[in-house]
């Protein structure tokens, strides 16, 4: 142990002497419109013979027929299973051949997706997104096939403890709001659809009007404009209105069956927080990492793993979009201990309400925020994800340092204030799924 | 495969010689690692990735699950999680506090082979992580209580993620049929019974014997350069006293002489699920070039909707939702090629099987083509190349085929390898591996409650 600590010293004295040079300038990202008019954001990367594009297109899931959630989903999953002349199986093969990447998804407020190629396949890879985009095809065959695959998924959904949990919050503490409906839909739901509801879907979906693109890697600006405007000129114009009202999470506390044969007591629990533009949003992202960032001296880590081993693992976010902002957290625990692991929740709640969190806590959730934040962004395919994320939450490429210098301006007093106002463990929202045959 | 290392001093000399114009390393090809051995026998390689002011930092341990004594399965797996309790009383801040202070990802895994810890953080704290990892590998002290609470989260983890997943519960039981002797048979997470009997003095004894440098293997990717890695290296490593580890033996699982089967019946699965695994050698184990060609074999089967076993199974005959093939090629005694069939609910298993035993009789039968090949060898060229785009995946793929004793050669050289397999090579693979006596098919059932639901 002593050796320990004397290695522990040198390696402090030399940290000094060999510091790494200050962190480079991120990438710079230029701001560009295509000569078609579409709204691009890029960066040139040379090194990696490879190209990563993004799109996202306004309108998600809110576009869903009620009682056909899952539509846009199910829509999304189609757009790589056969277009313009090529069957799925054709189209699939040509991706294949290529070695390309390709995906498709849909969340409550944008359909997105895009690819990754390899330099030398970079345009017949854009030519099998255009199709994807302009000409899906959609067969019955292929509709019946994909349905069947999300069906199974949504079932095993059902027999996943966490996910059936966290489906059964949104519906319990959004009833009545569009937040209740679930993005992929349930058996009963994705049962109901139709190939013409696809159909419906893409007249909604598929529009330039909401279009927005990024592209990083081996290409330069004009090659990278031109591929977009060959991508996306087809679309016709306008796009889906997703008006929604703001919500937030009603003040539920339920026990509901757990899926057969589960052993574990599952708990999902949530607090209302600010929104990206108040005053305290900054403070409320602080005490949420102090709280419940899972690491191993998060607070409810701390309480309800390390010094009770109630748990394998809990943690709680902040999710902040368009219409919601809350705290959300999830949990497993052995049957007959949830009484005392929520119990245990309240207290830890109830304590950073009373005292707010320490100084130093404070200044390390700063630093780790700060640190972490581009952590996600490593490689041309995780920044160009990185950069499509911020345009659809309404941020410029450059948020990143509008974020660090607001959470440096977070005070000790600031967030005491917020932990005071926030951190109410009465008001906290559960959902708990219990096995059959305890009560 | 013991390297045969410079003397100390000698090394180190050279090593603070090389500083800035390491030249050779700045022409490496983007994604390539250069490496360089410390005194105390640590091996450390590094792969330049400048686009994101980030560094992912990995440790690997030529220790796993295999060096398990009998009856203390999960002894690896308890120390990985030892390893995140406080490993020094007297220090100011914990490990994970440090962590969290950074923002750093970071995690561990414990595998039949080796032991992982990972970092990822901005790149100005890669000399606090370098330090604090230095640390780890030599000041674990942990209290009997420290240990009862992890030896219960570990019993915990067992129960969150394989008891509750009645698939991984099933590949738990093909893995103990697949193997008869060798140690590969024995969950890595640890057994329930024999969880909760794990020591103190057993998890600590393992860990003063195998976590030395010369046992180790530190791989940096990121936005940093071979010359600063050395200069942190040697100045935080290199304070951590050299110490022969046991030596491993290697052990070599019997040639195969009978099919085996497995079946389980399980009321939350929701639909039928079918698994094979043949027993094949490893990329460490097997002849030149069989590991490529059981890889692009692979491919052809079973990678993605328009392979063989999808189109049979789920566009043309409808058995299956979905249908794959994938060969483990990374363990170093052995490896597997693996075939899995999921159906839909309700779905007829033995027809799902004939199936699939009819596409492989059709491949041994009649070869496979030109143009097959071609394409599946530009698959796997292209995700490699796409795979190089993560620095997590990159670092991945060197540390792990260095700790299971491979050079980095022969990681570098993988595409070359697989540009020279030829139709006959992927043909003798097939007709070596694939053959029912090297299997064991495991077969998932729902319970009654899926099986009237579907009636």
């Amino acid at each position: 142990m002593k050796r320990g600590w004397r290695m522990a010293m040198l390696g402090s004295i030399l940290l000094v002497l060999i510091s790494l040079p200050l962190p480079a300038q991120t990438r710079e990202v230029r701001t560009l419109r295509t000569p078609g008019g579409i709204g691009l954001w890029f960066v040139e990367e040379p090194g990696l013979p490879l190209v990563a594009l993004r799109f996202a297109m306004r309108g998600g899931s809110l576009a869903d027929p009620s009682g056909k959630e899952g539509a846009g989903d199910l829509f999304a999953a189609l757009l790589d299973q056969g277009a313009g002349p090529l069957d799925a199986e054709a189209f699939q093969g040509r991706l294949e051949a290529l070695g390309s990447r390709l995906s498709f998804s849909i969340s409550r407020f944008a359909l997105s997706g895009g690819f990754v190629s390899v330099s030398r396949n970079l345009a017949a890879t854009a030519d099998l997104l255009r199709l994807s985009v302009t000409e899906p095809r959609c067969l019955p065959a292929d509709f019946e096939r994909v349905r069947r695959q999300k069906i199974a998924s949504a079932m095993q959904d059902e027999s996943h403890p966490d996910r059936l949990a966290l489906r059964l919050f949104y519906a319990n503490a959004f009833a009545g709001h569009a937040y209740a409906r679930p993005v992929r839909g349930t058996a009963e739901t994705l049962a109901r659809l139709t190939v013409a509801d696809m159909a419906g879907q893409r007249a909604k979906l598929l529009r330039g009007g909401g279009l927005h693109v990024v592209v990083v890697g081996a290409v330069s600006a004009r090659d990278a404009a031109a591929l977009v405007d060959g991508i996306f000129a087809g679309l016709p114009e306008g796009d889906a209105p997703t008006a929604i009202a703001s919500v937030e999470p009603a003040p539920v506390s339920a026990v509901l069956p757990a899926p057969e044969g589960q052993t574990l007591e599952t708990a999902v629990f949530a607090l209302p927080m600010p929104r990206t533009g108040d005053a305290s949003y900054f403070a409320a992202l602080a005490l949420a990492h102090i709280l419940g960032s899972g690491n191993f001296d998060a607070r409810l880590t701390q309480d309800i793993r390390v010094k009770r081993a109630l748990t394998y693992a809990i943690s709680a976010h902040l999710l902040t979009d368009p219409a919601a902002s809350f705290l959300l957290g999830t949990f497993s625990t052995e049957p007959g201990r949830m009484d005392e692991a929520l119990g245990t929740l309240r207290e830890t709640l109830a304590t950073l309400q009373r005292d707010g969190p320490g100084e130093r806590e404070l200044v390390n959730a700063k630093s780790s925020l700060n640190g972490s934040h581009l952590l996600g962004a490593d490689g041309s395919a995780g920044f160009a994800d990185y950069l499509l994320g911020l345009w659809v939450d309404g941020l410029g490429p450059s948020y990143d340092e509008v974020r660090k210098s607001e959470i440096n301006a977070v005070s000790l007093d600031g967030a005491r204030q917020a932990a005071r106002a926030l951190f109410d463990p009465r008001a906290m929202r559960q959902l708990i799924l219990r096995p059959a045959g305890r009560d | 495969m013991r390297r045969i290392l410079l003397p100390g001093l000698l090394l180190l000399l050279t090593a603070s010689l090389m500083g800035a114009g390491d030249a050779r390393a700045d022409e490496a090809a983007f994604g390539t690692a250069t490496s360089f051995n410390l005194a105390n026998g640590l091996q450390v390689a590094v792969i330049e990735d400048h686009r994101t002011p980030v560094v992912t930092h990995m440790v690997w341990y030529k220790f796993g699950a295999v060096d398990d004594p009998p009856g203390a399965s999960g002894l690896a797996h308890l120390i990985e999680h030892l390893m995140f309790k406080t490993f020094d009383a007297g220090a100011p801040e914990t490990f994970a506090q440090i962590m969290s202070r950074l923002g750093a990802v970071d995690n561990a895994t414990t595998g039949p082979d080796s032991t992982w810890y990972f970092q990822r953080v901005a790149r100005e704290y890669l000399p606090e992580i370098m330090a604090i990892e230095a640390r780890r590998m030599s000041g674990l002290a942990v209290t009997e209580e420290q240990v009862a609470t992890e030896r219960a989260v570990v019993r915990e983890e067992r129960r969150l993620v394989i008891e509750s997943d009645p698939l991984r519960l099933l590949g738990e039981q093909v893995m103990a049929a697949l193997y008869l002797h060798h140690p590969y048979r024995r969950p890595p997470i640890g057994a329930a019974d024999e969880i909760p009997t794990l020591k103190r003095d057993d998890a600590l004894a393992a860990y003063r014997n195998f976590y030395v440098p010369e046992n180790a293997v530190v791989v940096i990717a990121g936005d940093v350069t071979p010359a600063q890695v050395r200069a942190l290296a040697s100045s935080t490593y290199g304070a951590v006293i050299g110490r022969s580890p046991p030596v491993r033996p290697a052990i070599v699982e019997p040639e195969p002489v009978a099919a085996r089967r497995v079946e389980m019946t399980d009321e939350r699965a929701a639909q039928p699920t079918l698994v094979r695994y043949y027993l094949t050698p490893s990329y460490r184990t097997a002849t030149p070039g069989m590991a490529e060609s059981l890889e692009i074999l692979a491919a052809i089967l079973g990678a993605g909707e328009a392979s063989r076993l999808n189109r049979a199974l789920v566009t043309r005959r409808k058995v299956a939702l979905l249908a794959g093939a994938r060969y483990f090629g990374e363990g170093r005694d052995s490896g597997r090629f693996a075939v899995f069939v999921r159906l839909p609910e309700g779905g007829d298993p033995h027809a799902a099987e004939e199936a699939l035993d009819a596409e492989l009789a059709d491949l041994l039968a009649s070869g496979i083509g030109e143009d097959e090949l071609a394409q599946a060898k530009s698959a796997i060229d292209a995700r490699l190349i796409l795979d190089s785009d993560s620095q997590q995946q990159l670092a991945a793929r060197y540390g792990e085929a260095l700790a299971a004793g491979r050079s980095l050669a022969d990681v570098a050289g993988l595409s070359e390898r697989l540009a020279r397999v030829s139709r006959s090579d992927v043909e003798e693979a097939a007709h070596a591996f694939l053959a029912a006596r090297r299997s064991v098919t495991g077969l998932l059932m729902p319970g009654p409650a899926h099986q009237e639901a579907s009636r």
